[in-house]
């Protein structure tokens, strides 16, 4: 697959291949993430979408290819610049012993520090402005280790604000959230992209949200991008069948207007109303 | 809403009750909390030297004490201060602050309570240095140091060797390579005495316990200079480690390649704890537990470097003046008392870590 836009976007991958050890997982893949885009990443277990997001991040250097940040090789930057212009929430959920909400998301302007600047009021608003946006000021003063699951999440997302970086990276940010919670993150992204033009990338699970929430799909399977463009595009049962290996119907959500993937039922031995049907 | 006014920072509103002081376009971060603490450390440090120097089932008053640190006592107090009890208070703070800086480093690059230089084998490689250097190179205390630099350097270079996949360090891998091989240190120690000459048996048996007594300006001279430049340089990565504290990914999302940090803070944790090993032999719970207790009074998240050396520095000094005094008149090496005191609390915080899910 070659790129064919015609303006690079601020964050592209070329031919990057990726993986640990030897064993390759993400194979010569070639992406431009559209700028001020929700794109969200989906394919099966071991598809390859986070190692991809990784290398995307500089977590993980490419074998071969390049990931391109403004036109640069992100792993020439100095890794502060990258920091002011590219953040990532990563999976990792470990937080230091009793550390307090405001101290945890005040580590988000470490990029923008140094030692004779270690407050400056651009930190100062940035913070405010990140407890602000994720509904985590009230929380400001608690120790982290006390906060609920959703809570915690959108603490971290409030560390990444704070960093005030134009492109985001999501590693399952709704992971071990309850339904509400997802919503709530994924409002949140879909809000920062719509009033102040973040470019974000996000990996998830549900393809259903994926679809509600992308304006930009891509789906991978075995290290490639099998299908990218507009959820709409993308979504159908034929695709769902060849990335995840699931018959589905797809319909469109009434409330969203976004294609919305039933899988099909399949019957098992013993289930009598469906075997009276003959369809086994 | 954060009921933090406009007027002060937001940061005001965590336990550290941090405040901004702003000088032209510079800007530096006060915790008043954690001065406080440190300033109360250092005074306790103060009146810790001065109760070993004066009480005792031999006490000097304390006016005296201060005449012969100033060279105007009786030859007998002189004796007893000057070169007794003063460089033996000092050595001991030194080595208590080598220790709870060294534990605070160590734990905050390992993230994790345990992952002292103590419990990781460090020390116990530290002292096979020099217990090598004490049997097979006669023994000096030059000749002793160094054995223990390097066995505390190779140490830490083997277990950070093992405890390497995929070119990064796991932390909690870290810790238990470390274990080992202090498991298998500890009885490479035990092979030396056993094999030794029964006079040479004894006195390596009674250092490996960890012990003050007898240690005299020459030791201080070789073990102050190291503490000093330990103590810049680790001040020195105090910011970095804070940031680190979390996870190497969100580590590095925040612009800091974390790997070369911990390899440094590594490498300063085994000068210091290497320095204190030469000059005591190896002293448990002081790195185990200075770390934890500062952090407990300071509330402050990062490495909380200073008040954990502070915190050592007095705990080392106050349980080497019980271990001379309380059971007179036999004088008991410090390492005795601490090992008890410190297996007591090694195994309430195992049971804590345990009921995280984390041990």
């Amino acid at each position: 697959m070659t790129l064919t836009t015609a303006h690079p976007q601020r964050l592209e991958a070329h031919g990057v291949s990726l993986g640990y050890d030897g064993t390759r997982i993400v194979d010569g893949l070639d992406l431009a993430v559209p700028d001020g885009s929700f794109t969200v990443i989906v394919g099966a277990n071991g598809s390859g979408k986070s190692t991809l997001l990784r290398g995307l991040a500089r977590l993980l250097k490419p074998e071969a290819g390049s990931v391109l940040l403004d036109g640069r090789e992100i792993h020439r930057y100095a890794p502060k610049e990258a920091a002011r212009r590219l953040g990532l929430l990563p999976q990792s959920q470990s937080a230091p012993d009793g550390i307090a909400v405001v101290d945890l998301v005040s580590r988000g302007r470490y990029p923008h520090q140094s030692l004779l600047k270690q407050w400056s009021p651009a930190d100062e608003q940035a913070v405010r402005d990140a407890l602000e946006l994720t509904d985590t000021a009230g929380l400001a003063g608690q120790a982290f280790d006390e906060l609920s699951g959703g809570q915690r999440q959108r603490v971290w997302l409030a560390m990444a604000l704070a960093q005030e970086t134009d492109i985001l990276l999501l590693d399952e940010p709704t992971t071990f959230l309850d339904i509400a919670h997802q919503i709530d993150v994924l409002d949140l992204c879909a809000r920062l992209r719509a009033e102040r033009g973040h470019t974000l990338v996000a990996v998830l699970h549900d393809l259903n949200l994926a679809a509600r929430y992308a304006t930009h799909l891509v789906a991978m399977k075995g290290g490639r991008i099998v299908a990218s463009g507009a959820p709409r595009d993308v979504v159908t049962p034929g695709l769902v069948e060849h990335v995840f290996g699931l018959e589905c119907r797809v319909i469109t959500d009434p409330e969203s207007s976004t294609p919305l993937v039933i899988p099909r039922h399949r019957p098992f031995a013993g289930d009598a109303d469906h075997t009276a049907e003959g369809d086994l | 809403m954060s009921g933090v006014p406009a007027s002060r920072s937001v940061l005001s509103a965590g336990p550290e009750r941090a405040r901004v002081v702003r000088l032209g376009g510079a800007s530096v971060l006060v915790r008043p909390r954690y001065l406080v603490v440190c300033v109360l450390l250092v005074a306790a440090l103060l009146v810790a030297l001065a109760a070993t120097l004066s009480i005792s089932v031999n006490p000097i008053p304390l006016d005296r004490v201060l005449t012969a640190v100033f060279g105007r006592g009786t030859p007998a107090e002189e004796l007893i201060v000057g070169t007794l009890r003063l460089p033996r208070a000092l050595n001991g703070a030194l080595v208590g602050l080598a220790l709870g800086l060294a534990g605070a480093l160590f734990q905050s690059v390992t993230r994790n309570p345990l992952g002292s230089p103590d419990v990781i084998g460090f020390d116990t490689g530290a002292a096979t240095g020099a217990l090598v250097a004490m049997l097979f190179a006669g023994g000096g205390v030059l000749a002793t140091s160094l054995g223990a630099v390097a066995g505390g350097v190779g140490t830490a270079a083997l277990v950070f060797l093992f405890a390497t996949r995929h070119r990064t360090v796991a932390p909690f891998r870290l810790v238990l390579v470390g274990i080992g091989a202090g498991a298998m240190l500890a009885a490479v120690n035990s092979l030396m005495i056993v094999g030794a000459q029964v006079y040479d048996a004894q006195s390596a048996a009674v250092w490996l316990v960890g012990n003050l007594a007898g240690r005299d300006w020459t030791r201080l001279a070789l073990i102050g200079p190291v503490v000093a430049v330990g103590l810049v340089l680790a001040l020195l990565l105090s910011r970095r480690l804070a940031v680190g504290e979390f996870s190497d990914d969100r580590a590095t999302s925040l612009g800091l390649a974390f790997a070369r940090t911990r390899i440094a803070a590594i490498a300063v944790g085994v000068l210091l704890a290497s320095a204190a090993v030469a000059t005591s032999g190896p002293v448990a719970f002081i790195a185990l537990a200075a770390p934890q207790v500062a952090r407990r009074m300071s509330r402050a998240s990062g490495p909380n470097l200073l008040a954990s050396g502070l915190t050592g520095a007095v705990f080392l000094v106050l349980a080497d003046w019980a271990a001379r005094e309380a059971f007179q008149p036999r004088q008991l090496p410090v390492g005795v008392l601490s090992g008890v005191v410190g297996g007591l609390y090694l195994v309430w915080l195992l049971s804590r870590e345990w009921k995280k899910g984390r041990a």
